[in-house]
Parts: C-alpha cells; structure tokens; sequence
C-alpha cells in the first residue's frame, strides 16, 4: 500500500501499523481501501483548511469507522457506528492512549454519520466525517485537486462499481437490526435493498404514541 | 379516586410555591420557589437556574417551555431511578435550552437547530462562571439529543436529556415510570391537549427556513409532513449519483 500522497503520510507508528494490521484482517477490500482513501481525504482537508490534527488518531478513527459493519457485529442491535467507536476505544485502550484520545477516535466513528454536527467539535471528528462523506458521496468533491483524488484512489483502490459495493456492505451490516436505522438516513439502504422495509416515520411516532393514545 | 388526589395535590403545590414568591408569574416561580417538589425532584435554586428559565421562558412559546420542564423532571426521575450521578443545574440548563434552536431568534440560521440550541446554553453558562468543562458537556448533550443510538452512549447528562426527550414526545420508556410521577409531573407542567400537533408544529416553524439541515436526521420527517412539496434526500441515490460516479 502507498503510504504517502501529496505530502500526506500514513502515521509511521506502532499504533498506527496495529492498527492497519487489525482492521487489514476484519474487513475486506472494498472497505479497508475505503477506509484507508476516508483518512486521506481527511487529512489533505485538514491540511488544506490549515486544521491542526493528530495524524494517529485520525487514521484510527477512519480505519475503524466501518469495522461495525463487519461480520463480528451482524448481530449486534446498537447502530453499526457505535459498534465501530467501541471497538476502537478498545482496541486503542489495549495500547495505552490516554482516556481523552480514545473519546476523540470513539466519537468521530460514532458520528461520522451525524449530519451538521462534527464540523463544530474537535478536528479529528470532522475530518472523519468529511473524509467519508467525499468518498461516498462525493461531497466536497471540488475541494480536492485532480491530482489529488487520481493519487489517493491510486494508494487505495476505488473499485469501478464501489458505490453498489457499499451499499452492499451497509445493508449486509445493518440488515438485522433495522431498529437502529431509525431517524438516521441508514434507513435509506434498507429501503433501497429490501422492498419489503418500511422506514419509519418519526412524524407518526409522535402522533400515536402512548401520550397522544391517553388524550384521546 | 387516588389519581385525581395525585393531580390536585401536585397542582396544589405549584399554586403554593408561586404565590408565595412572585405572585405575577406562577410558572417561572413554580420552578424556582425552593420548596417545590414535583415526584420528588426539585428544580435547582439559586441565581443560574432562575436566569436559565427566565431567559427560556422569554424566547420560548408556552408549549415548548413546559415541554422542557417535563423533560428536567423525566430526566431527573430517571437518574434516580438508575442510580446515575447527574449534576441536577447543568441537567436543568440542558433540559430548558435542548430546543431553544426554534425560537424566532434562529429564523435566520442555517445550523442544525439543535446546534443553536447548545451554543446559546454553552454562552448562557459561561456567562455565569460555569467551567468551559461542564459548559461543553451541556453543548454536547443539546447538540446530540436527537442522535438517535449514539446518545443514549454518552455520559449520564446527555443520555438522560436525549431518552427523557423522547419519554416526552414518544412516550419512550413510559412504563418505567410510576403512575404516580407521571401524574405528578403532567399536573404541574401540564401536556396542553393536541400537544402532538402543536409540537410538530413548533418544529416546523422553526425548521421551514432551513430544511437542508433536516436532511438525513428524523427531523426531515416533520419537513416531509408539513411541506407536501419538500423531499427527503435518499441517501442510497446520493451515493449512486455522486460525482464519483458521474465521472465515469
């Protein structure tokens, strides 16, 4: 694997290559490489936005932050990105990080999904989410060169039909607990790939519960 | 029978501890009175908490205000009830500003209301000498209380404030409370009827100007529902016509 774009360098630590190694054994390729383009997206952004970041736990947090969705956590009912933060905190527990670093990567997995919030807390969160919401949905497409997207997928592979890929892998992960999808646009994938599913309505929730049944 | 004493009684309490304070304003009082206690929680007293509620009540219309209240009281019951240590006056703070993003003085925003919501609290309790410590953690649990699965993760204070939300909108968790405090605590800081609707509403008032920050969270629903002409962005589309794929 490359580990340098544009100046813009895997962490050169033991943490670092546990890490790679850990997360190399649990996923497959599509998402390690994902991963893997999140913490350069990520990085090149905070670099390019002047943000001070610690390169470490930005890549933890982007090679961690889909681990939930991997088969170790298929039956588990909390939302796959909690899963993922909480495997992060214990893996980097388990290499003596101090108590304020492992919230720093435990939250920017737990958000990277969370719209409108991590860009306000520290940088390592919004660069996670940042980083993978350009490399699944192409936003801040622009903000990086040609150069610059051409050298990453080049260090790490984007498959030519990645998007069905993930889409794929979000569904095989959250697929058995539908629950945890609700009020998140997870529930779009499910919808997506399972005609059956019905997303549920947050509007009727309100409407018909328990208290609006006793005032009736 | 025994219900109905409940109610008086509670409602009777409220009375009491406003009139012997500020006669004129029988909420706010109600909530600062130092003798009130509603299912065995007390609001906090003091100069923070009477200003907190003061400039809340001020902002906020009446429906949203005891909403909050409801919320101080679910959440402190819930505490109790788990044996969780929760500072009562950051959890009070929290519980008033957790949707003060909707007052008129957001028309203008395009943040995530929640957003707005915990910077003003976070403003609120530094203004008052609270740490820049304990003044994030009541940003954090304003900001995420509707962050459904991952709230309920985080520290007592912002896992209290997201369930005890829900308890008053859902009725998450209704059956974990004796009938008695929900009794107690529907009379004093009474759930007005259609409150459902009025609270769909408040969210879209102020919600309409900036729907793109509903995109992707539950509150999309509410734009969805009062808006026939608003649509709520697929996520699995915008991954399957994103620019990465537009390129090929």
């Amino acid at each position: 694997m490359t580990e340098e774009v544009f100046g813009v360098r895997i962490p050169d630590s033991e943490i670092a290559r546990k890490v790679t190694e850990y997360v190399r054994d649990t996923e497959g390729d599509l998402l390690f490489h994902h991963s893997v383009r999140v913490y350069f997206w990520g990085a090149l952004e905070g670099r390019r936005r002047g943000m001070s970041f610690d390169a470490e736990l930005l890549y933890a947090a982007a090679m961690f932050h889909d681990i939930g969705l991997t088969a170790g956590f298929h039956h588990s009912q909390l939302r796959f990105e909690v899963d993922g933060a909480n495997a992060a905190r214990d893996f980097l527990r388990s290499h003596d990080l101090p108590e304020s670093d492992l919230e720093t990567v435990w939250t920017a997995v737990a958000l990277h999904t969370t719209p409108g919030i991590p860009e306000f807390m520290g940088s390592e969160i919004a660069l996670v989410q940042a980083g993978a919401g350009m490399d699944v949905a192409g936003r801040g497409f622009d903000g990086f060169t040609d150069a610059e997207r051409e050298a990453v997928v080049a260090a790490a592979p984007r498959e030519p039909h990645f998007q069905h890929g993930i889409i794929d892998a979000f569904y095989e992960g959250m697929r058995r607990r539908p629950d945890s999808t609700f009020g998140t646009f997870n529930d779009d994938v499910l919808a997506y790939k399972d005609p059956q599913f019905r997303r549920v309505d947050m509007c009727s929730v309100i409407l018909s519960s328990q208290w609006a049944a006793r005032a009736r | 029978m025994k219900l109905r004493m409940a109610l008086v009684s509670a409602a009777a309490l409220v009375i009491a501890g406003s009139a012997a304070a500020f006669p004129t304003d029988a909420k706010t009082v109600a909530s600062h009175g130092a003798a009130v206690d509603v299912a065995g929680v007390v609001i906090p007293t003091g100069a923070l908490p009477a200003a907190a509620a003061q400039a809340v009540r001020t902002a906020e219309g009446e429906l949203v205000y005891q909403h909050s209240l409801r919320v101080y009281h679910w959440a402190a019951l819930a505490a109790k009830r788990k044996g969780l240590p929760v500072d009562l006056q950051l959890l009070y703070v929290a519980a008033l500003f957790h949707d003060y993003g909707l007052t008129d003085r957001y028309r203008n925003s395009h943040l995530r209301y929640e957003l707005d919501g915990a910077n003003a609290a976070r403003d609120f309790l530094l203004r008052h000498k609270v740490s820049e410590q304990d003044a994030h953690r009541v940003w954090l649990a304003i900001a995420l209380h509707t962050t459904n699965g991952v709230s309920a993760q985080l520290e007592p204070l912002a896992a209290l404030l997201a369930e005890a939300a829900n308890m008053d909108l859902v009725a998450a968790g209704y059956d974990d409370f004796a009938p008695a405090e929900r009794n107690a605590v529907e009379a004093a800081f009474p759930r007005e009827p259609g409150f459902a609707e009025g609270f769909l509403q408040a969210l879209y008032d102020g919600l309409k100007h900036r729907p793109e920050t509903t995109q992707g969270t539950g509150l999309a629903d509410v734009l969805a529902y009062k808006d026939p002409s608003f649509r709520r962005r697929d996520f699995s589309a915008l991954m399957r016509t994103s620019r990465w794929t537009a390129e090929r």
